[in-house]
């Protein structure tokens, strides 16, 4: 098979400075499995463009860490 | 992708008295009632996400389209009302099941801190907005609902397993003794053996290709890809309307719902380009959303959400609404695109297609019961066959199947597990990890959904239908060539499993019915009459012994509540008269 | 409920970081204690209330909230007040959640709090309780100089319905806030009194447009044909939303003539047009039957629709014209 990695812009941004290392609430209820923790630097960001743009990571943040924006495709 | 330690292969066993999978709305219910009625019992949910914030109803939902509240409407006229929507084709003791229960249930998730709307002296503030009966009850601070669910769930000491997703039933003589799945997070394979399932898996949200072509800004939840209706199939369970599609009126590009029933109690209208309503249909259904593809097709259309003559104050309330509960983000969507509803119209569109008897009509046969036609297996919500029945019906039923499935269990005994099920199964779910090079699964999906878009979508034709069929038989080499190296992946890989599982129901289940139905739910070009004389009957689809799909016809069971010749031929089929701009 | 267990913190360690000098830490420590939800992390949760971090007191608000003891709801009162709006407003939100008569006491300390918003959210979380205790201070805080208040007061009471609480309400029907006044007209509502018919009636002359649309609601809820006449008159109301709810107040009173409601088929607003013909098919009068024939030429098709009803009703009443 040939195969190639590509770039996407996702919607989900989180802001570095506020979330709490070792928190994953935004994580946990992504009902999309789309967020992870960075293992570089222990903060959550969006590891896949599989987004349904329902806002529980950012409505759920203890830290008002996440923005959701509309997915560029929908924009 | 996580820091979760990595279990691939390894097998964990779960047991429960009673599995409820999905634990979205009708899970969530399910599994609080069969706590309550049998606290020595193991209730287990499992969960593909998490219970928190999962379902179609992840940030709550701004209202109940069909509350049925002494005072307001009566169960019969509501039985009436659906009978008429649905063309006649419906099991009215389902639908009376949940419509004599809708008060009790409403009662109930206000004890638990649910929060409807309510006049000033405290009782539910019930609205009209349907022609016969008034059945709506906004819930503007509806956004905890998954929250207080979640606390309920907690507190009777429901057990909740989230991130893994079901992937099979157990079967054993004919019954479902259980289920097994994936491990979402860290790849392991999950056998749960249970006395009683309950499947509470939504719609198939993920069928159609939105036109965006982002495969999940779909109008469902995308992470209801039509699990249950595959795993019911899978097991034998019968399914029925399969052919009557959910086709919903939404917010062109953001794909979300338009709201109606929200913007409607304030005075908002959905109207054409002229900025006139022309809906002819009482009552949201198939026949409503052909009007909507008629009107898309003249030089009326396109077809907006008016609700720039509304005073400020309402304005800011609708905003209020819409921008906290349900979709918040269409607020941003709003902003981006420089709309506001103040001097503006919202542009709608009719969604991809999907299956879902919560807004339509299709879905796992079950009877007032909750009883699928396979002993220990349940099904409620989205994915049941009671007509329209929405989040009220979705959790009214999941705790009549609760109430079911605890008398059930006390009958049977643990059975022993089939080996070679679950060794076909596990060889099924991890064959993408033998081939990690093989096809990506995004692009699989993709391939699957532009051609039930290209073929499935109505206006159907026999032609392009069994042209649908054969790329979905093409489709299962595909699908056994996808490649994954990670827990995720697999869970897609098994996602378009269930997605082609349900094109190929919708494809052959539309094929079968020769005529049309429903409006645009199930309109054959082919066979654009209705055809009572043959066709008065549920279409019933069920996988046989030798593992092929077949269809049988179940006759409708005569009505409980009857209805004259005049309301069989309401709304849609009233000689209007039209006016003088008219086509 | 938490899947990542491989990083999660016990309940000693969470309360141990709890008051750590490094703000993060607590932060981790606080979200730790919503998620572990042990009922051993009350006390350490209500001390939380008072770190020096807004987003540490913030979590602890919501760990407070699920944990659910009524021994927080004083605590969370005084969180009313908080200096960062985001634990005010977690703090309103978690005090609606303690359903039991032990945090009604505490709440109605709350009216007394010295933050108008606090005072404000105490009664909203009351609102629900509908417990005899609160009437009186409720009454009381009818006076309170805040318009945010009154309002909640009014709702809180109406829930109540309480007869004693009549004079109140009918005094708030002149409060100088127009939502006072709206609120205090649908809490009245409920008790169907006759004697308050001239209070709704004038609430009909209100400045405020939605007072004005509570009063034709509430006459409409009341149907008493004293009223007819000042619906009729507001018949002519700027506000079609107004007009709107006149016209199905009339609808349900009943025994009025159809020509008030006549020159409504032309009106402006196709709601008002629809409106006025399915009145005029409950009135049922031969004379409109022509000008309802017309509106079949309508724009709008729930007119038409309308129309089409009403001339059906008229043909199987077969009134003749009053």
């Amino acid at each position: 098979m040939a195969q190639v990695s590509m770039k996407f812009d996702v919607p989900v941004i989180v802001d570095e400075s506020k979330c709490i290392k070792g928190c994953h609430l935004c994580i946990d209820v992504c009902p999309l499995d789309a967020l992870a923790i960075n293992p570089e630097t222990g903060k959550a960001f969006m590891a896949r463009d599989e987004c349904w743009y329902c806002t529980p990571c950012e409505v759920d943040c203890p830290a008002d860490a996440v923005i959701v924006r509309i997915p560029y495709l929908l924009r | 992708m996580t820091t979760e330690t990595l279990r691939w292969g390894e097998t964990l066993t779960l047991d429960a008295d009673v599995l409820i999978i999905g634990g979205g709305s009708a899970g969530s219910v399910a599994a609080i009632k069969a706590k309550e009625a049998t606290p020595g019992a193991t209730v287990l949910v499992l969960e593909k996400a998490n219970v928190r914030r999962s379902g179609a109803i992840s940030m709550g939902m701004d209202g109940l389209n069909n509350a049925i509240i002494p005072g307001h409407a009566t169960p019969e006229q509501y039985v009436k009302e659906i009978t008429t929507a649905n063309d006649g084709i419906v099991y009215q003791p389902g639908v009376m099941a949940y419509a004599e229960r809708s008060f009790a249930m409403i009662q109930e998730l206000d004890s638990w801190g649910v929060k409807f709307q309510k006049t000033e002296t405290g009782d539910f503030d019930v609205k009209k907005v349907h022609h016969q009966g008034t059945y709506v009850l906004p819930m503007p601070e509806g956004y905890d609902l998954k929250k207080i669910l979640t606390r309920v769930m907690r507190r009777v000491g429901v057990k909740v397993t989230n991130r893994v997703m079901a992937t099979r039933l157990l079967t054993r003589d004919g019954r479902v003794i259980g289920a097994m799945g994936l491990h979402t997070r860290n790849g392991a394979f999950v056998i749960i053996r249970a006395k009683a399932v309950i499947l509470c898996c939504g719609a198939a949200g993920r069928l159609g290709l939105p036109a965006s072509g982002y495969l999940y800004g779909t109008y469902e939840n995308p992470t209801n890809a039509g699990d249950g209706y595959s795993m019911a199939y899978h097991a034998g369970a019968e399914l029925s309307g399969i052919e009557c599609f959910q086709i919903n009126p939404l917010i062109k590009d953001y794909n979300g719902p338009a709201c109606a029933y929200v913007t409607g109690p304030f005075g908002g209208h959905t109207v054409n380009a002229k900025g006139h309503r022309f809906i002819a249909s009482d009552y949201w259904s198939g026949q409503m959303m052909m009007e909507f593809y008629n009107e898309l097709q003249t030089e009326n259309g396109p077809v907006y959400l008016k609700l720039n003559h509304l005073a400020e104050e309402q304005i800011l309330e609708i905003e209020r609404v819409l921008h906290g509960t349900e979709r918040p983000s269409r607020g941003r969507f709003h902003e981006g695109r420089g709309l506001d509803y103040r001097n503006g119209m919202v542009e709608m569109h009719i969604s991809e297609i999907g299956l879902c008897s919560g807004h339509s009509a299709s879905g796992v046969w079950i009877n007032e019961r909750g009883e699928t036609t396979v002993p220990g297996l349940y099904a409620a919500g989205d994915m049941a066959s009671v007509p329209h029945n929405y989040l009220l019906g979705a959790m009214t039923y999941g705790k009549i199947c609760a109430e079911n499935a605890t008398v059930y269990i006390n009958t049977v005994s643990d059975s022993a597990l089939d080996a070679a099920q679950i060794d076909a199964e596990r060889e099924r779910v991890y064959r993408p990890t033998k081939q990690p090079g093989g096809l990506p699964h995004h692009q699989v999906e993709y391939k699957i959904r532009r051609f039930v878009n290209d073929y499935l979508q109505p206006p159907k034709t026999t032609t392009r239908l069994k042209l649908a069929l054969r790329q979905f038989e093409r489709a299962h080499d595909d699908l056994n060539a996808i490649g994954a190296d990670n827990p995720h992946d697999l869970m897609r890989a098994m996602e378009a499993h269930f997605i082609r599982d349900c094109a190929e129901m919708a494809a052959r289940a539309s094929l079968t019915r020769t005529e049309s139905r429903w409006g645009l739910y199930h309109y054959r070009v082919d066979y654009p009459e209705m055809d009572n004389e043959n066709w008065f009957v549920h279409l019933q689809l069920k996988k046989d012994a030798r593992g092929a799909m077949t269809f049988s016809k179940r006759p409708v069971a005569p009505y409980s509540v009857p209805l004259d010749k005049d309301e069989m031929l309401a709304d849609h089929r009233r000689r209007l008269p039209v006016a003088a701009e008219a086509r | 409920m938490n899947e990542l267990d491989d990083d999660a913190l016990s309940l000693d360690e969470a309360l141990a970081r709890l008051g750590d000098p490094d703000p993060a830490v607590r932060q981790l420590a606080a979200v730790s204690l919503g998620e572990l939800c042990d009922p051993a992390a009350l006390g350490p949760l209500i001390g939380a209330l008072s770190d020096a971090d807004p987003t540490v007191r913030r979590v602890a608000v919501g760990a407070l909230e699920e944990l659910g003891d009524p021994r927080a709801v004083g605590p969370l009162v005084a969180a009313l007040g908080d200096a960062s709006p985001a634990v005010r407003a977690a703090a309103k939100t978690a005090l609606r959640e303690f359903r039991t008569p032990e945090s009604v006491p505490p709440l109605v300390a709350g009216l007394t709090h010295p933050d108008p918003e606090a005072r404000a959210a105490s009664v909203f979380a009351l609102r629900e309780r509908t417990d005899a205790r609160t009437i009186e201070p409720l009454r009381a805080a009818l006076g309170d100089a805040d318009a945010g208040v009154r309002r909640e007061v009014v709702t809180a009471l109406g829930y109540l319905r309480e007869r004693s609480a009549i004079a109140d309400l009918t005094r708030a029907t002149r409060d100088p806030d127009a939502s006072v006044r709206r609120l205090a007209l649908g809490a009245l509502s409920f008790f169907g009194d006759a004697a308050l018919l001239d209070v709704f009636v004038s609430a009909l002359r209100d400045a405020d447009w939605q007072v004005r649309q509570e009063a034709a609601i509430v006459l409409g809820r009341a149907a008493d044909s004293a009223a007819a006449s000042a619906l009729i008159a507001a018949l002519d109301d700027p506000y079609w939303q107004v007009v709107k709810e006149a016209l199905l107040a009339l609808g349900k009173i009943g025994g009025i003539g159809h020509a008030p409601v006549l020159p409504l088929l032309t009106h402006s607003y196709s709601e008002i047009r629809k409106v006025a013909a399915t009145t005029l098919g409950t009135i049922g009068a031969l004379d409109t039957v022509d000008a309802l024939a017309a509106l079949s030429q309508d724009e709008d098709i729930e007119v038409r629709k309308a129309a089409s009803r009403a001339l059906d009703d008229i043909a199987l009443t077969g009134r003749t014209a009053r």
